[in-house]
């Protein structure tokens, strides 16, 4: 593989169906974390219960696929009030051992036995989106090529698309939002609950809209996620899944509103470029001065671990010299409460 | 002192703790907290006069932070009520005074009913077999368990009632929810059993909301609005921001508002209002800041500047010149004198006495959670009680009634002293 080959490929990743359901789930994340303070370790949780919604919707019900995209945002909401009411009057870390659990519970029981009929089992589901692609311009056989972004159909492409579309109208939203003054609300609350009771606001009332808000965005990128895999898997919906969106988000900016979107864009661009990277070096027998065999510490399969443990250091010296991300203020940054 | 010429409506005002007031805008009765065994506030009778200003004095730890929490809502008493503008902040709403026996039938009906109507609607639902006297039998254990979880809850015997009714709609709803979810797949009771929880969490969340006392932001909507001791600012968004948000009813706060942009006009009008205190508070050369960069001092200016933002009829400040320099000290206290004169009544914290006998026009002395004194600041200066529990024994020696030479004395020793012990190091 040629160096313009693995730069076309980590920029394909970089705008790919993944970094675009990332960057919408990161969106949500962000207005849970970075702008309220809100410690959501479930929001693939979120992307979870909207693709299962539209899956369940289309298949066990048969309704048509918008009902279902519509149940699967309800279904976000649904979760949002369960998991908010209860906990969000307590400290902060309630909320986010009952959102790590939540997220566990709906795989689990997803992919149970008992529910096969409903839910697919292990299996998933599958065959609940030619709805979806009936909408679309492009042919669904033909490959795509533009510039150096490459997409293997033309219902990925169509897909992909709308999912940017999407996240385009999300940080818009979010940018209006975060400007007036209920998103002025929410980073005060972010920094000190009481300061804003003692205003007369209800932070409760708030904080549970930014759940809701921000699982909602959640659900819409499982769903799209889902849509573009033409599957729900429930093994796509693991908890490691959570925290590649908080690292995307961190990368980008924590509290900025592009943040989370280029953020999850070098996220995925780095794990595409890491691989094929390493991917020849396995198998080309290289060795560092005739100690080391690449192709001995690296076999195939471990690449995939080997390029996440990159990423992390990466992260690590992210962390180390710019701890506000890509697009976050220092100077915000460094005015701790005091 | 408010301007002389009026009358002082506490004129003629017995001083003695607890006394009553001619137009008490609040008053806390039987109030007590405790933290373990340590007895933080224990205030058998206090009103506070309306639009004037009420100096709440007394030494660390005498329980003055705690009893501004309580009043506002910031921490809970075990015990008492507290009365703001005739209206209990304890209770949202009064609930009949029914004996124990009435209330203990009343609630368990409530509950019973609650649940045999879910049963009824599922067996009206339910084309399987028999279910509904499993239901019947969980619906009544199930009731039983509520009854005796709430039976001896704080709140009185009356709450029972309540709860009971209001778990019984909640169940109700619980049990419709189940049936328009899944009215015959197999696994029903699974969804019933959601819905319960669901239905009983509502109904324990309406009991709590219906009988509880009212949260701090409500408490602060309603015109009681305080500072805190710990200065609270928002660090992270600017000074005027921070202004911005202390202003109520704002369209902009609501979400559908702020998405579609509908709250512009209204902010201006904020941010005018906003203007104005920062000016008369000497912040509008930070306004643009943010209010992380602010000293301590301005803090304690911009967080009483905000708190005016909300049009407050009372104001209750922590001790807000603590930290701040002598020059705005006598603005800050310029503005607080101001407050009374469109019906605003202040209650501060303050140690510094000369501060109270200046701007206060009635003093109310707290020692280890109980008050032990009122009255106006002439009056409480001279009380022993006083002198002895706040002032301490050197009360009435100023710096310039220490004896001079006695002070230059004791300096040079001092000096002599160090030279001393310099020289010794040096010998080693
Ligand atoms: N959260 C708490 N837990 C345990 N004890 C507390 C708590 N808050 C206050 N106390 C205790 O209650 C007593 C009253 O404290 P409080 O802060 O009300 O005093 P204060 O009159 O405001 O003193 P200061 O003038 O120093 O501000 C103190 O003995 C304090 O140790
Ligand atoms: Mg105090």
């Amino acid at each position: 593989m040629n160096w313009s080959d693995i730069i076309s490929n980590a920029l394909t990743a970089a705008v790919a169906l993944n970094a675009a359901w990332f960057a919408l789930a990161g969106i949500g994340l962000n207005v849970h974390f970075g702008y309220t303070g809100l410690l959501n370790f479930g929001q693939i949780g979120f992307a979870a219960i909207g693709a299962y919604g539209v899956g369940v919707s289309v298949t066990y019900f048969g309704w048509n696929i918008w009902i279902g995209m519509l149940v699967g945002i309800l279904m976000a909401v649904v979760l949002a009030l369960l998991l908010g009411l209860p906990t969000l009057r307590l400290r902060a870390d309630y909320l986010a051992i009952v959102t790590i659990a939540a997220a566990e519970i709906i795989r689990l029981v997803a992919r149970s036995v008992a529910l096969r009929n409903f839910s697919g089992g292990s299996n998933g589901i599958n065959g609940f989106s030619s709805q979806f692609y009936e909408l679309s311009p492009f042919s669904a056989s033909e490959s795509y090529k533009i510039g150096p972004f490459f997409f293997s159909s033309g219902r990925l492409l169509f897909v992909t698309a709308v999912t940017w579309v999407l996240v385009v109208l999300a940080v818009g939203m979010v940018w209006l939002l975060m400007r007036s003054p209920w998103g002025r609300v929410l980073r005060s609350i972010k920094e000190d609950e009481d300061a804003v009771r003692a205003l007369g606001k209800s932070a409760y009332s708030y904080k549970l809209q930014s759940l809701i808000l921000g699982g909602v965005l959640g659900g819409i990128a499982g769903m799209m996620f889902a849509i573009g895999t033409a599957t729900v898997q429930p093994d796509n919906f693991q908890p490691p899944q959570t925290f590649f969106i908080w690292a995307a988000m961190i990368i980008g900016g924590v509290g900025k509103v592009w943040g989370p979107v280029v953020g999850s864009m070098i996220f995925w661009a780095l794990l595409s470029l890491t691989e094929n990277i390493l991917r020849p070096m396995a198998s080309a027998n290289y060795s560092v001065f005739g100690i080391f065999d690449f192709n001995t510490i690296m076999e195939g399969v471990q690449i995939g671990q080997i390029r996440f443990m990159l990423v992390g250091f990466g992260l690590l010296l992210l962390m180390v010299f710019r701890p506000q991300g890509l697009f976050g203020d220092k100077n915000e940054m460094a005015l701790d409460d005091n | 002192m408010t301007t002389e010429a009026v009358a002082d409506p506490l004129e003629g005002v017995a001083h003695v703790p607890g006394v009553p007031k001619p137009d008490p805008v609040i008053i806390a009765d039987g109030v007590l907290r405790h933290f373990g065994g340590l007895i933080a506030v224990d205030v058998e009778h206090l009103e506070i006069q309306r639009g004037v200003i009420t100096a709440l004095i007394g030494p660390n730890g005498a329980g003055k932070t705690t009893f501004f929490n309580l009043l506002t809502g910031f921490d809970h008493a075990q015990a008492g009520t507290r009365v703001y503008n005739g209206r209990e902040l304890d209770r949202r709403y009064e609930i009949p005074q029914w004996d124990q026996a009435k209330s203990t039938v009343i609630g368990l009906l409530g509950s019973l009913i609650g649940f045999m109507l879910g049963a009824f609607i599922l067996a009206r639902a339910d084309d399987q077999s028999d279910p509904s006297l499993t239901y019947l039998v969980t619906g009544f254990v199930v009731a039983v368990g509520v009854f005796l979880y709430v039976r001896n809850k704080p709140g009185g015997p009356q709450s029972l009632a309540v709860y009971g009714t209001s778990t019984a709609l909640g169940t109700a709803l619980g049990t419709l929810f189940a049936v328009l979810v899944s009215p015959t797949s197999n696994w029903f009771s699974t969804t019933m059993a959601v819905g319960w929880l669901i239905g009983g969490g509502l109904g324990i969340g309406f009991w709590r909301w219906a009988t509880g006392p009212l949260p701090s932001y409500e408490i602060a909507q309603l015109g009681m609005v305080r500072t805190f001791q710990l200065t609270k600012v928002l660090a992270r968004l600017t000074v005027l921001n921070n202004m911005r948000l202390g202003a109520q009813n704002q369209r902009g706060e609501r979400f559908l508002s702020a998405l579609f942009q509908t709250w512009k006009t209204q902010e201006k009008e904020i941010t005018a209002k906003a203007d104005v205190l920062l000016d008369r508070f000497l912040l509008s050369k930070m306004r643009d800041e943010f209010a992380g960069t602010l000293s301590g001092g301005q803090r304690k200016l911009l967080e009483m500047a905000g708190v005016l933002m909300t049009d407050p009829e009372v104001v209750m400040l922590d001790e807000p010149m603590a930290g701040v320099n002598p020059a705005l000290t006598q603005s800050l206290l310029e503005h607080v004198i101001e407050l009374p004169a469109d019906g605003t009544t202040v209650v501060f914290v303050e140690h510094n006495m000369d501060v109270v006998r200046e701007i206060s026009d009635w003093v109310v002395m707290m020692a280890e959670g109980r008050i032990i004194a009122e009255g106006p600041p002439s009056v409480i200066g001279q009380d022993q009680r006083v002198i002895d529990a706040y002032l301490g024994a050197h009360h009435d020696e100023t710096l310039e009634e220490l004896d001079k030479t006695e002070l230059a004395e004791e300096v040079d020793q001092d000096l002599d002293e160090q030279e001393e012990m310099a020289e010794e190091v040096e010998d080693e």
